[in-house]
């Protein structure tokens, strides 16, 4: 096991600058998510690790040592990606045992090895069958356990659950967590689903055109995201976000726009007061922390009216828009919830669950 | 006006029945969603609606009149596809003007129409642009508008969102939704996708293997899926499954799994299972559906069925949190709030409640409790 260190790194092809200045540590037995959206640079980075692609400038040290000039066999790293490259002709024991051969394992030494793996990934009664005989979800724990048998100083992942069926993507999830816990294997996995990252990583790098926004718990990414490109990147659907001025009301000072007149929460209140500028500020909540009444009364005082924009069931939950001046906003609400399009509802955030960023900036104040 | 009926038709292409004996109606200004995986019939069945492909057997009337002999274009639909062919020399404006203008509108009709569409797709910024200087997301809405800006009986969509990316296609299917219930369209929405077609059909017909497998709102497909096929098709995390064996012991019933027993003592329940008496079957709860409490516990309120299992794994995924637990050899999801976060190892107590349990007959895989 070894830890991972990528320092001042970029990587340029031609003038496209797909990583500028990537610098982050992964700690020896740490499982880190770097999180992004397509032609965000994971792939590349995962690459340079691997030593698939050069740096154009930076190191990258595996086990505190630079690996810049070394081949990618020379770096003891194992790579899995989204497609599984298993042997079609060889049996499920010989595509374990080729890593281990090459390796120069032999003998008794050999066959514990694979027997090992292959009971811990649960593949150890299919060890005489090829390939095609396999499930989806079979052959990709092959190619896990090919990955497994190589001993390897740090495991890299491509996007490995991305073509599997829902059942089987939320099996090998709760799997490759299991296995990491059981090897201890520095892990470095790639992915676009902001779900695999919260249940997978113990740190997330997020990572945008090429460039860190965060790295952090996925706590700390839910609940304290970096910036609005962070916020907009995790939940389905994302943390809403209202563009807001700041006014004083009668001593008070209130988040306003079209249609929106609340007071802002004691635990913004220094940090907003020292936003520079005309007063701007995005006000961001996430859907789930909004409560919405169809009667006036039910709701407290500070709740805002809103108009039923649309309303989507999604099976046990829905997904209710309203508009209120001229924001969409969306609520997560139960499917009992009903309502017609055009109606008045009164909406209410969740005081403690508020976030205030930089109008300018995006960067979150608090 | 748009009424399209399916009577009793079938799809051959060789010796490969494609579409089996499919009876359905999408009423007028109703969203009907076709659902299943591919290879189901779905695309076959819409593009019959179309008259793209011809029925082997089977009638399909659109407004009372069969149309089955009729031409495309004399059938009176719009179709938006997947793959959007937009005329690369011609404006925004002019590609969603087009299908106005070669049935000769007006001039300032054409503007009308094709600004109000414009407006509610969010595109009227860009309808000066020829297609290679917009973004896909943009095209696809370009495409969409297309299709939508004239008036047709009858609007078939077949997997129009599915290029999108990820944020686009959930503001594409709430505008979507919006449009067809402010204007009454009548549309028919084939795709693969259960969140899609939850999301904006009023009712959903269900396919597998050219079969129609449940015909019904949402709701009802999530709430009483009719067979085992559609309870795991529809759901994410999909259902929970569990294969037991369905013993009588009095006034209640006993479902004995490996290692575990359910026993029901809710009488609706106990009467529907008492048909497989002796018989294997299926125990089906779906995620979202298990309540649980921490540690052992006895205290069933009524009808309620006590189950211990121990935790595997707990995973946050922001607003929500995935909860796995073991059930002697078997797993079981409960989708719970972050909260309510548990350890491996940790004793939990699932509360099941009748109302939302399911009893699938292993050989029929027919729902006993709904």
């Amino acid at each position: 096991m070894a830890e991972v260190v990528l320092k001042n790194v970029n990587k340029k092809y031609g003038q496209l600058e797909a990583i500028k200045d990537l610098s982050f540590l992964c700690r020896e037995g740490e499982f880190v998510v770097m999180l992004g959206p397509s032609g965000a640079g994971k792939t590349t980075t995962l690459k340079m690790i691997a030593g698939l692609e050069k740096v154009t400038s930076g190191s990258v040290f595996i086990d505190g040592r630079e690996v810049n000039d070394l081949e990618p066999r020379q770096r003891n790293v194992a790579m899995v990606f989204e497609n599984y490259a298993l042997y079609p002709q060889s049996t499920v024991y010989e595509n374990l045992a080729s890593p281990l051969r090459a390796a120069g394992e032999t003998g008794d030494v050999l066959d514990g090895r694979v027997h090992q793996i292959a009971e811990m990934l649960q593949i150890d009664k299919l060890l005489d069958r090829k390939p095609s005989q396999l499930s989806g979800g079979q052959q990709q724990r092959v190619s896990f356990g090919r990955a497994l048998c190589k001993d390897a100083q740090v495991y890299l992942m491509d996007e490995p659950l991305t073509h599997l069926d829902a059942k089987l993507r939320h099996e090998m999830r709760r799997e490759l967590r299991r296995i990491h816990g059981e090897f201890g294997t520095t892990t470095l996995y790639v992915t676009h689903d902001f779900r695999e990252a919260m249940a997978l990583a113990d740190r997330v790098i997020v990572l945008m055109a090429g460039e860190v926004h965060q790295i952090g718990t996925p706590s700390q990414i839910y609940n304290e995201p970096a910036n609005e490109a962070v916020a907009d990147l995790i939940g389905e659907p994302p943390m809403n976000v209202i563009r807001c001025e700041l006014r004083q009301d009668s001593g008070k000072l209130m988040f306003t726009s079209m249609d929106m007149c609340m007071p802002v929460p004691g635990t913004l209140l220094a940090a907003v007061s020292k936003l520079p500028g005309k007063g701007e500020v995005h006000m961001g909540i996430r859907p789930t922390h909004i409560t919405v009444y169809h009667d006036r009364s039910q709701a407290g005082i500070d709740a805002i009216r809103a108009e039923v924009y649309v309303l989507e069931p999604l099976g046990g939950v829905a997904v209710l828009t309203v508009k209120i001046g001229q924001s969409l906003v969306k609520i997560r609400v139960s499917d009992e919830f009903e309502a017609r399009i055009g109606d008045s509802v009164w909406v209410e955030f969740a005081h403690d669950r508020l976030h205030a960023f930089d109008a300018a900036t995006g960067l979150r104040v608090g | 006006m748009g009424t399209v009926v399916l009577q009793n038709v079938w799809k051959h292409y060789g010796k490969v029945e494609a579409v089996k004996d499919l009876s359905l109606t999408c009423n007028d200004g109703e969203f009907l969603a076709v659902l299943g995986p591919s290879g189901c019939g779905k695309s076959s069945t819409l593009r019959m609606i179309a008259g793209l492909e011809k029925a082997t057997r089977g009638t399909i009337a659109i407004d009372g009149q069969v149309v089955n002999d009729l031409e495309p274009r004399h059938r009176d639909i719009a179709m938006a596809f997947e793959a959007y062919a937009l005329y690369p020399h011609l404006t925004a404006f002019e590609n969603i003007a087009f299908p106005l203008r070669i049935r000769g509108a007006s001039s300032s009709e054409v503007e009308a129409k094709v600004r109000d569409i414009a407006g509610i797709l969010d595109i009227v910024d860009v309808l000066d642009r020829l297609p290679r200087n917009l973004s896909g997301g943009q095209q696809q809405r370009i495409s969409f508008a297309r299709a939508m800006v004239r008036s047709a009986r009858v609007y078939l969509m077949d997997e129009p969102l599915s290029h999108l990316d990820a944020k686009q296609r959930s503001q594409l299917r709430s505008e979507l939704k919006r449009l067809h219930q402010l204007r009454g369209l009548t549309i028919v929405f084939v795709t693969h996708d259960q969140i899609e077609a939850m999301a904006m059909a009023d009712r959903i017909a269900v396919m597998d293997h050219g079969v129609l497998q449940q015909l019904a709102t949402p709701k009802e497909v999530f709430n009483k899926p009719a067979n085992l096929f559609v309870a795991d098709f529809v759901g994410e995390p999909p259902m929970n499954l569990l294969d037991v064996k369905v013993e009588m012991d009095g006034a209640a019933a006993v479902l004995v799994g490996n290692g575990y027993t359910i026993r029901l003592s809710d009488a609706r329940l106990v009467e529907a299972a008492g048909q497989v008496a002796g018989s294997e079957a299926v125990f089906g709860m779906r995620p979202l559906h298990i309540q649980f409490g921490l540690g052992a516990r006895d205290d069933a309120l009524p009808g309620e069925s006590l189950v211990r299992a121990e935790v595997v794994a707990f995973e946050g995924l922001g607003d929500t949190a995935v909860l796995t637990a073991k059930l002697n050899g078997s797993m079981i999801r409960i989708e719970t709030a972050p909260e309510n976060r548990t350890e491996p190892g940790d004793i939990i107590t699932m509360r099941l409640n009748p109302r939302y349990m399911h009893l699938f007959d292993k050989e029929t895989e027919r729902n006993l409790f709904h």
